[in-house]
């Protein structure tokens, strides 16, 4: 039985098969990325039971150890890599033309290769499954010398390395296209202030990408000569030193968690005022606040190596700098809250999930704090309180952030409203679930369990226990949300235009936008986040009467 | 189910900081349940921090959590209400208010860390790295300044990490043991080197955690405070059997510890 609505979609949206082709629309792009990376996730997150399973117990018995090694490994890459990142850069492929006027991006044919790139890497990542030798097991930082002690010639280590490089070199070429495209093909009124802040962190991610990402790139390169022609680089025998592996690792590593974490900041910055119809409260300093995280970004990469070979001196400068990002970060926080006060909140599922990245990731700041003052990073620095709090920044913030946006604007990308009471069910099993596998792992870090363990202490099992559960949970809430995707974007009810009567420029589209995304490029007149002002809404459905 | 929106109104958010308060309040008479007994001199300036920390986080989490939930109860739409809210855009006063707040709180908790790792570092040497490395790069230059050094320590023991195991050789005994004894209220020392890869020292009694780097001596200072059995963890990735990498730490009476000295010494290379 085919529905007749069903058949309308593939009216609107043209062939399904040119999501897997070559396209060169940033919209079929965006999809593209955002399923890919959809995927990988659900990778990930399987990985991450099989981990949860293993540590249900203190002795070794789902996995031997070197295979547990090789899982934690592999369930970072491809939770960083070929989830957090990619999904993030498909939102800002996907939205950044239509939220600043422009038909595409800059380079449509470099962002086709960009996304095609991930697909790649990911599969090389995943072929080490294959070899003999099995994955990389020295864990997402691939410190060496423990990284460079592989025998054979093709080792997983190597297969992480190229396929790391790789996706690094897509990010690389997204971060050009977003900053051109963003810079130069803004609509005419469309000033820098009159920006989405979705657009604005995109723009500061990809500047953060286009500077750290290259110096990742220069570190593996020296690490795979390490690895594979016996140079010594970093290893100790010939000379070299492992902590200076470590810099540049992190010189790249910490900026890459504001990488992570801004484009979702930039998604709930859009979802927040929308749902609380109010304007975003602080726009500009939100928007200066997100340059400064980055500036600041660059000076705190040693924080993760307190307890490495680093004086004192160095450990008091870099605990200072880490302690001033906790300011624009808060201000952030107290702005978001700002715009939700008063206002007339509409408790969807994206809203549920935006609120609950505030929520989250507020706990994750304060751990944050916590481990950035060097006296109690030495006690808790590679602990389970560690895991806790990059999970609450990674999950309870950015993952949270993303599925926001996946339902905000859904609709607009399918022409189809999402099922709401499935969306709740989602909301809910991931929140309850997240809670339960992360919080209690601060407290096994405190008393004394080191992280990437697979053998335990047996006074830990019980609050072992709750965290594996707490995890599966969190594995079985994505079941709805995956349900929910596929029944509404072929059977859901038609959004139209403006579902959530939004004032960016997205929703003065049709839902699906058409090929060309705009008849005739928009004029902007006002800011993006214009609720409650009735001047500007009388504006606003004008310019949409012109644009159909 | 529709839960009936609450009002808003002085006294409504009297009793919200109030709530707020009370479990800032609770958490912190608990802040022990977290955390491990202190067995090291080094541990209680460490814990106090903490303390502080948690008190201070935790306030801030619920007040966020407590406007969060407050915002969905109290200016939730009703069904059918249409319109919008207030165009407010920004208050400078508000802005400026919580910049310098959290502004205060971070210079005062970074000095707060600085002078805890002052005083710890008096007893407890951290310091790795260029400066500390020249003076202990090599057996040579341990001797040059043996006053120094010896006049800081009451006892200081080698340690050899390797994959999966602790090597501990003493002063006066010839064969490295694989046991780590020591004398409770002395001043200890451990001097760190690593056979292969890079490991990490941390007994979370002590609070004290120190990467064991190849190539390079690491050592890590304290004054155990209390008699007892505690574990010695490897915190850097090792390898397969990275999370077996543990030995007990024996925290000893002087007697007792000097019986076991003995014997060791007593065995033959």
């Amino acid at each position: 039985m085919v529905d007749a609505s069903s058949l309308d979609v593939f009216k609107e949206s043209g062939d399904w098969r040119k999501y897997f082709g070559f396209s060169t629309d940033h919209k079929v792009i965006g999809i593209q990325y955002l399923v890919t990376s959809f995927f990988f996730y659900l990778l990930g997150g399987f990985m991450a039971m099989v981990i949860r399973a293993e540590l249900a117990t203190p002795e070794t018995n789902v996995v031997e150890p070197d295979v547990y090694n090789g899982l934690f490994t592999i369930h970072a890459t491809v939770m960083i890599f070929l989830w957090i990142i990619p999904a993030s850069a498909g939102f800002g492929n996907y939205l950044i033309p239509l939220l600043i006027g422009a038909r595409d991006m800059a380079f449509p044919r470099l962002n086709a290769i960009s996304f095609w790139i991930i697909p790649v890497g990911g599969a090389l990542l995943l072929s080490s499954y294959l070899i003999p030798s099995g994955p990389a097991q020295s864990g997402w930082w691939a410190y060496p010398p423990l990284s460079t002690s592989a025998t054979d010639f093709i080792n997983g280590q190597l297969l992480w390395i190229i396929s790391v490089i790789v996706l690094g070199t897509s990010s690389i070429l997204a971060a050009i296209n977003f900053i051109v495209t963003i810079w130069s093909m803004r609509a005419e009124g469309m000033d820098l202030f009159r920006m989405p802040i979705f657009v604005w962190n995109t723009l500061v991610t990809s500047a953060i990408t286009l500077l750290s990402a290259p110096v990742l790139v220069g570190a593996l390169i020296l690490l795979t000569f390490d690895l594979s022609a016996g140079t010594s680089f970093f290893n100790p025998t010939g000379g070299g030193n492992p902590v200076v592996y470590q810099h540049l690792f992190w010189f790249y590593s910490h900026p890459a968690v504001y990488i992570m974490i801004l484009p979702a900041m930039g998604i709930i910055s859009e979802v927040l005022p929308t749902f609380a119809r109010k304007p975003l409260f602080g726009y500009r300093v939100i928007a200066l606040s997100t340059v400064a995280i980055a500036v600041l970004g660059f000076t705190v990469w040693a924080h993760h190596m307190f307890t490495s070979g680093t004086p004192g001196w160095l450990r008091m400068f870099f605990m200072f700098t880490s302690m001033i990002i906790a300011i624009p970060t808060g201000i952030k926080v107290f702005n978001w809250l700002a715009t939700l006060w008063g206002g007339k909140i509409l408790l969807n599922t994206a809203m549920l999930f935006a609120m609950g990245f505030v929520g989250m990731f507020v706990i994750g700041g304060v751990t944050g704090i916590m481990l950035a003052s060097v006296p109690v990073n030495i006690h808790v620095s590679n602990t389970y309180f560690v895991v806790a709090h990059l999970h609450y920044v990674l999950f309870g913030g950015s993952v949270f952030g993303l599925y926001a946006g996946m339902y905000y604007w859904f609709p607009k990308m399918t022409g189809r409203l999402m099922n709401e009471t499935l969306g709740q069910i989602h909301f809910w099993t991931s929140f309850i679930g997240f809670n339960l596998c992360f919080f209690p792992m601060h407290q096994l870090g405190l008393l004394g369990m080191p992280r990437r363990v697979a053998i335990y202490d047996p006074q830990f099992t019980l609050v072992n226990l709750i965290v594996s559960t707490g995890g599966f949970l969190l594995g079985i809430s994505t079941l709805p949300f995956i349900f929910n995707a596929v029944l509404s974007w072929v059977r859901g009810r038609p959004a139209g235009a403006n579902p959530w009567n939004g004032y960016s420029l997205e929703w003065t589209v049709p839902s699906p936008p058409p090929v060309e995304n705009f008849v005739k490029l928009p004029v902007v007149t006002s800011g993006p986040y214009e609720y409650g002002r009735e001047d500007k809404a009388k504006e606003q459905t004008l310019n949409e009467d012109e644009s159909r | 189910m529709r839960i009936p929106r609450i009002p808003t109104g002085p006294w409504v958010y009297g009793a919200g900081l109030t709530i707020v308060l009370l479990l800032t309040y609770w958490v912190g008479v608990n802040a022990d349940f977290f955390l491990p007994i202190a067995a090291a001199e080094e541990a209680p300036p460490i814990d106090g921090l903490f303390r502080f920390m948690l008190v201070v986080g935790a306030g801030i989490s619920f007040f966020v959590i407590g406007v969060l939930l407050y915002a969905a109860l109290a200016f939730r739409r009703e069904p059918g209400e249409t319109g919008d809210g207030q165009p407010v855009e920004g208050v400078l006063t508000l802005e400026v208010l919580w910049t310098a707040i959290p502004t205060a709180l971070v210079l005062f908790i970074s000095i707060s860390s600085y002078n805890v790792y002052q005083e710890i570092s008096e007893t407890a040497s951290l310091t790795a790295g260029h400066t500390h490395t020249t003076l202990l790069s090599s057996a040579e230059a341990q001797d040059d300044t043996p006053a120094v050094r010896d006049a800081a320590v009451d006892l200081e023991i080698q340690v050899e990490a390797q994959q999966w195991a602790w090597l501990f050789t003493y002063p006066g005994v010839k064969v490295p043991t694989g046991e780590l004894h020591l004398p409770v209220d002395q001043e200890v020392r451990l001097v760190m080197r690593s056979k292969d890869v890079l490991h990490g020292f941390w007994v979370p009694e002590f609070r004290l955690k120190q990467d064991v780097i190849p190539g390079q001596t690491t050592s890590v200072r304290f004054r155990p405070t209390k008699t007892g059995t505690y574990v010695l963890n490897c915190t850097q990735l090792c390898g397969a059997y990275h999370g077996a990498m543990k030995v007990e730490v024996k925290v000893e009476t002087i007697p007792e510890y000097q019986r076991w000295l003995k014997e060791q010494a007593a065995v033959q290379p």
